[in-house]
């Protein structure tokens, strides 16, 4: 009897619990896939595809602009499910891991829409409160978001509110567009763009004069005097041969070197090292990821139920 | 080199470097000494901002709700005796935290059961006068739950730091002493009980 009532709660337990696996993933701050880190272009994250793409794009480019022209940083989170359903502790807990907005305004802004839940919330960093006090949020969000919320329409109800937003923002003449000066770019990661450089000319440095030191008197470099390109047999590229001569005792040397794959040289280093697609450097130009300034937030903003 | 010579030597080295590491643990506790300051004066001045929205508040809603006298004075008490009660951040005593504590939590009840019987009257509602006050105030206790924990969090690294060796020793040879955070408010940490 105990067996078969211990299998019935069991049983109960699973039915109430299948719904739920079922379910859309309830986004956290950890596990929402921050795109903006990607891509700097974009700024809508929307993981369980409730925007449409016209709108995630249209609402991307404006807020890129805003980016570039007020220094204002934005993520907008639109998902199905936060895990505890408060987009106001979510928002937050974004703002904790990723620091939005520069450190030297503060100046991020977050807007997440939770429509399973049916809660929404915007939050402005410290810089912004000004920009947008709590109640402008409020006006906002009861004229422009809520009604279009209600009528079940989370691209115009997002995209009409960014527009919103973004003329707020542009109304105020004392946020200016971030410099990109040196002090922007984190100190640990300028250190290392400093080593590999100094390292990357070390190695040429001492990779020069070793190969170049004439073998006869060792006491001058050989200078390169003819370069060629040319084709030998067993090697199925092309190879330069150059000719060097010592300049003090005419001793004469020719070397053959395999062509390089790539013609741009040492131009192209830069962009390759730095660039990569996935590391969370700084944004040096429109298709490399961003990065978040470390901006602060102190719970300023506004935020509700539909 | 004799052996006095190298012995006065290591000494030197020895003083050297506890001289230097006295400095620099002084000079880390200077610094977080200083965050926890700041932050306590940021907590202060979010709970000053929820008292200088309360008048307009009141008055809002008495324009509404003329019979709700008593729910409006017990806000209007809560605040006075609220406002009266600031602590500079190097006397916060774990006592005076409790009355704080005490005073602010008081005035948050009031402001709850205000906000509790203005649901009676749509009007207020829809007052936009109304709802702009009401996400005012939304947003400060927003920030006073954020300037709170970020308290606690420079005060619970302070705290970590005058305890730790070797800085203790200079806490207690330059009167470091430790600093009181915000305990949870009472009943926070029971779960909300539903009543049917």
């Amino acid at each position: 009897m105990r067996n078969l009532n211990s299998l019935a709660v069991f049983l109960l337990l699973c039915c109430l619990l299948c719904p739920l696996s079922l379910n859309a993933e309830k986004w956290t701050a950890e596990n929402l896939p921050m795109v903006y880190l990607q891509d700097a272009r974009r700024h809508v994250c929307n993981p369980d595809g409730v925007l449409d793409e016209a709108t995630v794009s249209s609402t991307d480019s404006l807020l890129t602009a805003l980016e570039k022209d007020k220094g204002v940083q934005t993520v907008v989170v639109v998902v199905k499910q936060i895990e505890g359903g408060d987009p106001y502790e979510f928002g937050m807990a974004l703002t904790r891991k990723y620091g939005v907005g520069s450190a030297k305004q503060n100046s991020g802004l977050i807007v997440v829409l939770a429509t399973e839940d049916r809660a929404y919330q915007i939050l402005t960093g410290t810089g912004l409160e000004g920009t947008l006090p709590d109640a402008i949020c409020s006006r906002i969000e009861r004229r422009v978001m809520v009604p279009r919320l209600k009528r079940g329409e989370w691209g115009p109800a997002i995209s009409e509110t960014m527009k919103a937003i973004d003329g707020y923002v542009r109304g105020d003449e004392s946020l200016t567009a971030e410099a990109d000066d040196e002090e922007d770019v984190p100190l640990a990661l300028a250190i290392c763009i400093a080593m590999i450089f100094l390292g990357f000319w070390g190695f040429i440095f001492v990779a020069l004069s070793a190969q170049q030191k004439c073998p006869k008197c060792k006491q001058a470099h050989l200078r390169v005097v003819k370069r060629q390109r040319v084709k030998i047999a067993n090697r199925s590229g092309w190879c330069i041969c150059e000719t060097l001569r010592c300049p003090r005792c005419g001793h004469e040397k020719v070397v053959y070197k395999e062509e390089e794959n790539n013609n741009f040289g040492g131009a192209a280093m830069g962009p390759v090292v730095l660039g990569g697609r996935r590391s969370s450097g700084s944004s040096f130009g429109g298709s490399f990821g961003g990065s978040f300034g470390g901006g602060m937030f102190g719970g300023g903003g506004a935020g509700g139920r539909f | 080199m004799s052996k006095g010579t190298i012995s006065l030597i290591v000494i030197g080295v020895v003083v050297l470097l506890l001289v230097g590491g006295a400095l620099t643990s002084y000079n880390g506790l200077v610094q977080k000494d200083e965050a926890a300051a700041t932050a306590w004066s940021n907590v202060q001045s979010q709970y000053q901002r929820r008292a200088d929205l309360i008048p307009n508040l009141v008055n809002t809603v008495k324009g509404y709700a003329k019979h709700e006298s008593t729910t409006l004075e017990s806000v209007v008490a809560a605040r006075a005796k609220a406002t009266q009660l600031t602590v500079n951040a190097d006397e916060l005593t774990p006592e005076k935290m409790k009355q704080l504590q005490a005073a602010q939590g008081e005035l948050s009840q009031a402001l709850g059961r205000l906000l509790m019987i203005t649901e009676n009257y749509p009007e207020l509602k829809a007052n936009e006068n109304f709802r702009d006050l009401q996400a005012q105030l939304e947003g400060t206790e927003n920030r006073i739950n954020e300037s709170r924990r970020q308290y606690n969090e420079v005060v619970k690294a302070y705290n970590i730091g005058i305890r730790s060796f070797p800085a203790n020793i200079v806490a207690g040879l330059f009167g470091f002493e430790k600093r009181t955070p915000f305990e949870a408010e009472a009943g926070a940490e029971k779960a909300p009980s539903v009543e049917f």
